[in-house]
């Protein structure tokens, strides 16, 4: 069972995302976080194989949560797909820096969730994964 | 005893005993008399009683002319009681005495006579006679006023260059090769810490704190170098007195008199410009970030409804009632509308010297990436496009004036005249390094009183269209222009008279790459 976490505070945006996932792979378990200070616990417990992280959070922001995961061996290769309302370039280039695997803008039509939804299933969801 | 000196005896008027005195009288007389000195004796009351030759020849006399005569004769009178004070000063205890004063000569001309007097007392110590030595010191006397004179004009202009570097704010000192200071005005003295005639003469290392090698290592360098250094911003540390920042000219000069290397330093304190540069940045940093959480904190509510707007709409279709899908659309283009707004909004706060990359670009391309990136606008409005060639190299950042060209493109689209479908023609000429680039478009043109005010922040023209945003914009897309113009050091305007609808004009400067 391929097991994905979304880590967002804003419940909308998690909903949309969700529900085009379960559109494109109802098979995918999806479990979310609505913050970055429980994504660690999360990741210890559902050993997903994609996390999607938004940037901008209160308290701990994707950037933080990212260092986290990628300074704990345990989940430092776990693919983790940056999302953010916004495309500033200082963002982009510090989610790369950082060891974002991919970073997308929030679309803002239906029709751009789900085309986000599938090209996630068909990138990283699709073949086995050994995490 | 020769004619000359006949009458003439060292001891005075009153002779000589002994044929072997008188001639060694007459050996020491000669001597006298070969004398270029004034060499004379006489009485208390100033009767001469004995004169050399040079005396004789000084006042064109002769000795039987001048003994028994009272010298005050040859003085003018006004300096008589001053003599005969200077006389009376002469004592057993205080024999000898020198001074200067005026006489007349023969030809009614004045002179300046120096003297030593000696006073030849008795065994009662009472004054019998003086023996006097002098010279003329008329012309030495001209010499040494002159000399004065000239001491006393150079300390006024000594006076009036101190005055004058005192009069600069800015902080004023030169030094030698071996990193003394020779002179330095009242702020550098001030910054210094120390009263200015103890700087004067010091080591800057003595001065200067832990910074002193540093300062030393770089005055040695343009003192070698021979070329000044102008308007170096530095961290100024004194030994004593407190630290700061100074803007640094360094002038190396070449003493005229000794001929030796020397540099001429002018500092300005720029303390407290640097403190109001690093509020000024905060408090830009502080605005961006604010910009950034706000459109950011509005982007998300407002993505919600376009997203959510757009799923009522196509899955629940069915369930609305009649012109609810169209009022749908209608929230959905209205929050597109002010996301654009806010993008407008975002990239006009992120425009910020600080974060443009200049570097050889060719602005033909971001020309075709800006029509690129509107094509569906483009192709909706039914707009023909005509671009230049290229290439066209200028020192730039390529997305900003792609956002530039965009921002014209987008008004032209926007601001058309009705029925008539838009057209948009790019021109680009090189006058003398500099690229001016024509967008033309057919629409409605700029009035004429609006011509500088529609590239201030958030003025709009009228609205004309009204399909996609409400027709006018965000009132931030010219102004957005113009400061992405002036970042690159160039300007944009539009052209006062053209030939139709508006012609704006964006003046770049040519790459120096290219130039060469």
């Amino acid at each position: 069972m391929k097991k994905l976490l979304i880590v967002d505070d804003d419940e909308l945006d998690r909903k949309l995302i969700v529900s085009a996932l379960r559109r494109a792979d109802p098979s995918i378990r999806i479990h979310e976080a609505g913050s970055g200070r429980e994504t660690p616990d999360k990741l210890k417990e559902l050993w997903p194989v994609l996390t999607l992280l938004d940037v901008r959070m209160p308290g701990m922001d994707g950037f933080e949560v990212l260092e986290v995961i990628r300074s704990d061996e345990d989940h430092a290769a776990l693919p983790v797909l940056m999302m953010s309302g916004s495309d500033d370039p200082e963002d982009i280039r510090r989610a790369r820096e950082l060891g974002a695997n991919d970073y997308c803008v929030k679309p803002d039509t239906r029709e751009g969730y789900q085309a986000l939804a599938d090209d996630i299933c068909a990138r990283w969801l699709s073949e086995p994964t050994t995490h | 005893m020769n004619d000359q000196s006949a009458g003439r005896h060292l001891r005075g008027r009153s002779g000589v005993d002994e044929p072997s005195e008188a001639s060694t009288e007459a050996r020491y007389l000669s001597i006298l008399d070969a004398s270029p000195d004034l060499i004379c004796r006489f009485e208390p009351d100033t009767t001469l009683t004995f004169v050399n030759r040079a005396y004789a020849d000084y006042f064109d006399g002769t000795f039987e002319d001048l003994i028994g005569r009272r010298f005050l004769e040859f003085v003018p009178q006004e300096v008589h009681d001053e003599i005969r004070r200077h006389l009376a000063s002469i004592s057993p205890d205080n024999p000898s005495r020198s001074y200067e004063h005026v006489v007349c000569r023969p030809d009614g001309t004045q002179a300046w006579q120096y003297w030593t007097d000696i006073g030849l007392f008795d065994d009662a110590g009472q004054l019998v006679e003086f023996q006097s030595i002098g010279r003329d010191v008329t012309d030495i006397r001209g010499l040494r006023e002159e000399l004065e004179n000239k001491n006393r004009a150079l300390m006024a202009r000594d006076d009036e260059l101190r005055l004058v570097l005192d009069s600069i704010p800015s902080r004023v000192w030169y030094k030698d090769d071996r990193n003394r200071i020779l002179r330095l005005n009242e702020a550098a003295a001030r910054s210094m810490g120390l009263p200015r005639e103890q700087a004067e003469g010091a080591s800057t290392y003595d001065l200067f704190g832990p910074m002193a090698r540093k300062y030393h290592d770089d005055d040695l360098r343009v003192i070698e170098s021979g070329k000044a250094e102008l308007g170096i911003i530095e961290r100024y540390t004194p030994a004593s007195g407190e630290d700061g920042w100074v803007t640094t000219d360094k002038i190396p000069f070449v003493d005229p008199t000794s001929g030796q290397r020397r540099l001429l330093v002018v500092a300005t304190d720029i303390t407290e410009l640097k403190k109001q540069e690093a509020q000024l940045q905060l408090t830009n940093q502080n605005l961006e970030n604010f910009a950034s959480l706000v459109s950011h904190d509005l982007r998300a509510p407002l993505r919600h409804i376009m997203v959510y707007s757009d799923i009522i709409r196509n899955d629940f279709a069915g369930g609305l009632a009649g012109g609810a899908v169209e009022l749908l659309e209608q929230v959905g283009e209205s929050a597109k509308r002010m996301h654009r707004i806010i993008e407008t909004f975002l990239q006009f706060a992120r425009s910020s010297p600080t974060d443009v990359t200049l570097a050889d670009t060719d602005l033909a391309v971001a020309i075709r990436d800006a029509a690129a990136a509107l094509s569906l606008d483009v192709e909706k409005a039914g707009c023909r496009l005509t671009l230049p060639k290229g290439p066209i190299p200028v020192r730039g950042d390529l997305g900003l004036l792609t956002q530039l060209f965009q921002n014209l493109f987008e008004n032209a689209i926007r601001f058309t005249r009705p029925d008539v479908s838009p057209e948009i023609t790019v021109e680009a000429e090189n006058h003398g390094g500099f690229w001016t680039i024509a967008v033309q478009d057919n629409g409605i043109g700029v009035e004429p009183d609006k011509q500088d005010v529609i590239f201030d922040l958030f003025a709009r023209g009228k609205p004309v269209r009204t399909e996609d945003d409400g027709g006018c914009g965000s009132g931030m897309g010219l102004a957005l222009c113009r400061r992405i113009a002036v970042l690159h050091g160039g300007s944009i305007r539009v052209d006062p008279e053209p030939a139709f609808g508006s012609r704006f004009l964006l003046s770049l400067e040519e790459s120096r790459d290219a130039a060469a």
